[in-house]
C-alpha cells in the first residue's frame, strides 16, 4: 500500500536518482569487494594451477599442485590434526558454554560478574593467551600439572609430548568460549517463560524441560554458533604458531600452519593457493553437511505453525 | 521481655523452615542450585585461575613463577648487599632451639658417614645376590645406605662396608652398627692418614683421623651429605670482591661450631673466607660502546699494560691518532682492536656471567662481540656489550668478621620473604630491546592502526549501510546477499593474492596493508549498522528532506546522531579486531619498529620466552590491558555486538 502510493508520488526520475545514489554510496564496499575479495579469489584459483614464487611470473602446471598435495604426507597430517582439533574444541566448547550459560540464566547472585569473568578471556589477543598457556602447560611448575598433582596425577609434558600437544591446544581453546556463553545466555533469555510453565503443568521434570523446551528453542542459535566455531577451528593459526610451531613431530601441524609455511617461508604460492582452495572446499562441504543435518536437530518455530 | 520472646520466635521460624525444606519441590530446587554452583565453581576455576595466575606472575620475580606449590601472593625475598658490590645474597630463616634466626649462607660443608673401628662387631660376609637395593636412611644424626638381606626366609637390614672376594659383600647389621657410626666432615676424613685396619680377619682401608678426643681409627662408608654453613647477615658488609689469583690456601678456620676453608689475600692481613666464587664479566653500556668505541689498528696501540678502569682490571694501551690517548682494550682482533678512551668508559663495570647467558652476537666493522639485551641494573634495563675477558672472582670476608657460624641441613632453611608486589617486570619489559626497538613502539603502532581502521570503518560502513537500509535500487537484494555471503568467506583463499596486490603497490612492510581495506567497509559492521538504521523511523529523515537536505546531510545530521550506540559498537569491534590481529601484520611486516603489539609480543616471546619469564608475562598483561579497559568501559556494546553475531534464526 505505502509502496504503491510512494511510487505514485515519486516520478521515475526520482527513483532513478535514488538508484544512482544507492550505487554511489555502496561504491566503497563494491570496490573493496571486487579488488580485495572477488579478484583475489579468482586469482588464487588461477594460481592454484601454476607454479609461482612471487618473483618470476606464474607458470601453468595444470593439476600438478593438487596431485602433489594429495601425495603429501604433511597435507594429510594437517587435515588429520585440524579435524581432530575441530572435533575436540567445537563440541567441548559448545557443551562448556551451554552448561555455564544455563547456570548463569538462573537467578544466581552476581550474574553480571560471572558473565564478565567468563567473557574476558575471549576478548584477549590469541598471542597473549597462547603465551599464558605456554606457561600453564609447563611440565614442572605449570599450573595445569600442579592442579593435577593435587589429585595425585602426574601430568604429561603437554606441549612437547606428541600425544598430548593437540589435547593441550584443545583444552586451551575451551578457555575462550566466553563469547558463546554470552550468545547462549541471550538465547536462553529469549525462550518464553510460558513454555516452561506449560511443560511444568504437563509434569515435566528438569531433564525433560531441558530436553523438550530449552534444547529445541535454543537449537537455531546452537546451530549457527557450531557452524561459526567449525569454520574458526579449521582456520586456526595463531595458537599453533606460538605454542608448538606444528610440533612435536607434526602432532599439531594445523592446516593454516602448513599453508603459511608453503606460502611465506618456501614461497610456493601456487601450491599454497591450491591448499587454500582445498580448505575452502572442505569448509563448504562441512558447512553443508551441518546444514543438511540441521533438519534433524534444529527446531524452527515457523515449522510448528 | 526480650529474652522471653526470642526463643519462641526462633523455634517457630525453624519449624517453618523445616517444613519448607521437606516439600520435594524445594529439595529439587536446592539440588538444582547446588549442582548449578558446582558447575559454576568448576567453570570459574577453569576460567579464573589462569587469569589470577597471570596477574600474580606479572608481579613476581622470575624464580617465583614456577614454584611447587605455587606462590600466589608475590613475595619479596630479602637479600643483603655484599660489600660495596651490586651483588645481593639471599637471606634465609632457620629455627635454632625454637628461635627463628635470619641468616645468610657463607659456605657448605660436606660430611660422610664413618665407622669407628673400635666399636665394630659381628661382621658378616654375604653373597651379593642375597642383598637388595640400597636405601638411604637417616638414623639419628647419621645417614646410612641400608640394604635388605634375605637369607633362609628371614630379612635383615644391613649396611655394606666393603667388597669381599668371590662376589660377596662385607656387611654389618644396622643394629650392630649404630654405636660405631658417626658423621664426620669430609675434609677432616680426607685429612687423616691412610691406615689399613684389620677387624675380625678382614682388612679395611681406613683412616687415622685426629679429633678432639685424640686419634681415631675410622672406616669411611658414606653416603656423603652436604650441610649449609650459615652466619648472621651482617658479615656481608665486610666483603671484598677479588680475583682468585690473589688467593692462597690458609687451611681451615674453626668458626663457631663449624670449620671453613680460609685463604690469605695478597696485600691484606689476616685470613679470609669465601662467600661466593663465580665468573664475572666486564660489561659496558651499548650506548657508550656505540658512542665512544674506536677501532684501532695494531700499530696505533703502544705501551700495552694492565689498567684499572672504575675498579675493573682491563688491558690498557696508548692509542695514537694525533694526540696519544690512554685507552682500555675492549675487544681484541688480529689486525684491529676495539678500544675505548679510559675517561669515556664511565659505564664499564663487572657483572656476573650468569646474568649474561642470552647474549646475542653483534659486529663492529666485522669484529665480533656479544651484546646482552635487557640487562637489569638497579632501576635501569639496558643493552650491554660484553668486553674483555671474564674472570673468576670471589667475594671474601675476613675470618675475624664472622662471629658465629653453624651448620644447617639445607632442607631446614626457608627463604626470608614478605609479601610485596613487584612492578619491575613491567618496567624491565618496556626497557628491554626487542629487535631494534622497544615495547612502547608496538603500542604506538597498534594505536595508530586502531585509529586509522576506526576512521576507515566508520566512514565507509555508515555510508554503505545507509544505502542498504534506505535506498531502493534494482539489484539491491543481490548485492545484499553478496554482502552477507562474504561474511563467512574463509580468509586463507584470498591471502596469497592480497599479499601480491600489496607487494605490487609497494606497501609491504608498511602499515598501509593493515588499514587500507577498512576504508572499503566490512561486511559484518555494514550488516549490523544496516539493521540499526532500519529501526530508525523514516519520518525523522522526511522532515529533513523537506527542508532540502541531501543524502550526505541526512546521514550526518539525522542518522549519525541517532546511531551513537551502533557506531560505538563499530569502533569497539574495530579496536578489538585490530588490537588482536596477528597473521596479517605477521605476514605483511618485517621491520620490528612497525610491529603492532600482537606481533611484537610474539617476537618478545621468541627472544626471551625462556629467559625473562617475568617480563614476558608482564608484557602479555600490558598487551591485554587496553582490551580489558575497553571492555569495562563499553561492556554493553561488546555484549550486544557479540549477541548480534551469534543469534540468527
Amino acid at each position: 500500500m505505502t509502496l504503491r502510493s510512494r511510487k505514485l508520488i515519486f516520478p521515475s526520475a526520482l527513483a532513478r536518482r535514488e538508484a544512482i545514489s544507492f550505487y554511489i554510496l555502496i561504491l566503497p564496499w563494491l570496490i573493496g569487494f571486487l579488488v580485495f575479495l572477488a579478484y583475489p579469489m579468482l586469482r588464487s584459483l588461477y594460481l592454484s594451477f601454476t607454479t609461482y614464487d612471487l618473483l618470476s611470473p606464474p607458470v601453468w602446471t595444470g593439476l600438478r599442485n593438487y596431485e602433489r598435495i594429495l601425495n603429501d604426507a604433511d597435507f594429510w597430517q594437517s587435515i588429520r590434526v585440524t579435524l581432530l582439533f575441530a572435533l575436540g574444541s567445537v563440541p567441548g566448547g559448545t557443551i562448556i558454554a551451554l552448561a555455564l550459560a544455563m547456570v548463569l540464566s538462573q537467578k544466581l547472585a552476581g550474574v553480571n560478574i560471572w558473565r564478565t569473568i567468563f567473557f574476558i578471556p575471549s576478548i584477549l589477543s590469541s598471542i597473549a593467551v597462547a603465551i599464558l598457556w605456554l606457561y600453564i602447560f609447563r611440565p614442572e611448575g605449570g599450573l595445569l600439572n600442579l592442579a593435577l598433582g593435587l589429585f595425585g596425577i602426574k601430568g604429561p609434558n603437554w606441549l612437547l609430548d606428541e600425544n598430548w600437544a593437540l589435547p593441550a591446544l584443545i583444552i586451551m581453546s575451551w578457555w575462550s568460549v566466553g563469547g558463546q556463553i554470552v550468545i547462549y545466555l541471550a538465547g536462553l533469555k529469549g525462550i518464553p517463560e510460558s513454555l516452561y510453565e506449560a511443560a511444568e503443568i504437563d509434569g515435566a521434570n528438569n531433564v525433560a524441560k531441558f530436553r523438550f523446551v530449552t534444547l529445541p528453542m535454543l537449537s537455531p542459535t546452537i546451530f549457527f554458533n557450531v557452524i561459526l566455531a567449525i569454520i574458526g577451528a579449521l582456520q586456526v593459526f595463531d595458537v599453533g604458531w606460538v605454542l608448538t610451531r606444528g610440533g612435536p613431530n607434526n602432532a599439531t601441524l594445523f592446516y593454516m600452519l602448513n599453508l603459511y609455511e608453503r606460502a611465506f617461508q618456501m614461497a610456493q604460492m601456487g601450491y599454497a593457493s591450491a591448499l587454500a582452495w582445498i580448505l575452502f572446499l572442505i569448509i563448504m562441504v562441512i558447512t553443508l553437511l551441518v546444514i543438511r543435518s540441521s533438519a534433524v536437530w534444529v527446531y524452527y518455530e515457523s515449522e510448528a505453525h | 521481655m526480650d529474652t522471653a520472646v526470642r526463643p519462641t520466635t526462633l523455634r517457630s521460624r525453624a519449624a517453618t523452615n523445616w517444613q519448607t525444606v521437606r516439600t520435594s519441590k524445594t529439595w529439587q530446587r536446592g539440588l538444582r542450585h547446588a549442582s548449578s554452583y558446582i558447575v559454576l565453581a568448576l567453570g570459574a576455576a577453569f576460567m579464573l585461575f589462569p587469569m589470577l595466575w597471570m596477574v600474580s606472575a606479572s608481579l613476581k620475580p622470575s624464580w617465583q613463577i614456577f614454584t611447587d606449590p605455587p606462590i600466589w601472593i608475590p613475595q619479596h625475598w630479602e637479600t643483603v648487599r655484599v660489600g660495596n658490590t651490586n651483588r645481593m645474597l639471599s637471606l634465609w630463616h632457620v629455627d635454632v632451639e625454637g628461635e627463628t634466626k635470619t641468616v645468610m649462607e657463607i659456605g657448605v660443608r660436606r660430611y660422610t658417614t664413618v665407622l669407628d673401628a673400635t666399636g665394630l662387631q659381628n661382621i658378616l660376609t654375604v653373597p651379593t645376590a642375597e642383598l637388595g637395593d640400597a636405601v638411604t636412611t637417616t638414623i639419628g644424626e647419621v645417614t646410612l645406605n641400608v640394604r635388605p638381606w634375605t637369607t633362609n626366609g628371614e630379612t635383615r637390614q644391613v649396611v655394606a662396608l666393603a667388597r669381599g672376594e668371590n662376589d660377596t659383600l662385607i656387611v654389618v647389621d644396622v643394629n650392630d652398627l649404630q654405636a660405631a657410626a658417626l658423621r664426620m666432615p669430609l675434609d677432616q676424613v680426607n685429612g687423616g692418614d691412610r691406615a689399613a685396619l684389620e677387624i675380625g680377619g678382614i682388612e679395611f682401608r681406613g683412616r687415622a683421623v685426629e679429633t678432639a678426643d685424640g686419634v681415631r681409627q675410622i672406616i669411611p662408608i658414606g653416603p656423603e651429605s652436604q650441610l649449609s654453613v650459615v652466619s648472621a647477615p651482617d658479615v656481608a658488609a665486610a666483603a671484598l670482591l677479588v680475583t682468585v689469583e690473589n688467593l692462597s690456601d690458609a687451611g681451615f678456620a674453626s668458626i663457631g661450631q663449624t670449620e671453613l676453608p680460609q685463604f690469605n689475600l695478597a696485600g691484606q692481613d689476616g685470613a679470609h673466607v669465601i662467600l661466593v666464587q663465580e665468573s664475572w664479566q666486564p660489561i659496558i653500556n651499548e650506548a657508550d660502546f656505540d658512542a665512544a668505541a674506536i677501532i684501532a689498528q695494531r700499530e696505533q696501540l703502544t705501551d700495552e699494560q694492565p689498567v684499572v678502569v672504575n675498579g675493573v682490571a682491563m688491558q690498557g694501551a696508548t692509542y695514537t691518532d694525533g694526540t696519544p690517548t690512554q685507552v682500555a682494550i675492549l675487544i681484541r682482533g688480529t689486525q684491529f682492536s676495539v678500544v675505548i678512551p679510559v675517561d669515556a668508559a664511565d659505564s664499564l663495570r663487572l657483572a656476573q656471567l650468569g646474568g649474561l647467558t642470552s647474549a646475542r652476537g653483534d659486529q663492529l666493522n666485522r669484529i665480533p662481540f656479544r651484546v646482552q639485551d635487557g640487562f637489569s641494573a638497579g632501576d635501569e634495563t639496558v643493552s650491554v656489550a660484553l668486553v674483555g675477558e671474564p674472570r673468576e672472582m670471589a667475594l671474601m670476608v675476613p675470618t675475624a668478621a664472622i662471629s658465629d657460624a653453624f651448620d644447617v641441613n639445607p632442607a631446614d632453611l626457608s627463604r626470608a620473604m614478605y609479601p610485596e608486589l613487584r612492578f619491575d617486570g613491567f618496567r624491565e619489559a618496556l626497557q628491554t630491546k626487542v629487535g631494534d626497538t622497544y615495547f612502547p613502539t608496538f603500542f604506538r603502532n597498534s594505536f595508530i592502526l586502531v585509529l586509522l581502521n576506526t576512521i576507515g570503518h566508520v566512514l565507509s560502513c555508515v555510508v554503505v549501510a545507509y544505502a542498504f537500509a534506505r535506498l531502493r535500487a534494482p539489484g539491491k537484494n543481490f548485492f545484499f546477499l553478496l554482502l552477507l555471503g562474504t561474511m563467512m568467506l574463509p580468509y586463507p583463499v584470498t591471502l596469497v593474492p592480497v599479499y601480491e596486490i600489496f607487494r605490487d603497490m609497494g606497501i609491504v612492510n608498511t602499515l598501509w596493508p593493515l588499514f587500507l581495506r577498512s576504508f572499503f567497509g566490512n561486511a559484518f559492521l555494514i550488516f549490523m549498522l544496516r539493521q540499526f538504521f532500519t529501526s530508525i523511523p523514516r519520518e525523522l529523515e522526511d522532515a529533513a528532506r523537506i527542508d532540502g537536505a541531501n543524502i550526505a546531510q541526512i546521514i550526518v545530521k539525522v542518522i549519525v546522531p541517532l546511531s551513537k550506540p551502533a557506531i560505538a559498537t563499530v569502533i569497539i569491534f574495530t579496536f578489538w579486531w585490530t588490537w588482536n590481529s596477528f597473521l596479517e601484520p605477521f605476514i605483511f611486516l618485517s621491520s620490528p619498529d612497525l610491529f603492532p603489539v600482537s606481533v611484537g609480543l610474539n617476537f618478545f616471546n621468541d627472544q626471551y620466552g625462556t629467559i625473562f619469564y617475568d617480563r614476558l608475562i608482564s608484557a602479555s598483561v600490558m598487551s591485554m590491558l587496553p582490551m580489558i579497559l575497553l571492555f569495562f568501559f563499553a561492556q554493553r556494546y561488546f555484549i550486544e555486538g557479540i549477541q548480534m553475531t551469534g543469534i540468527k534464526g
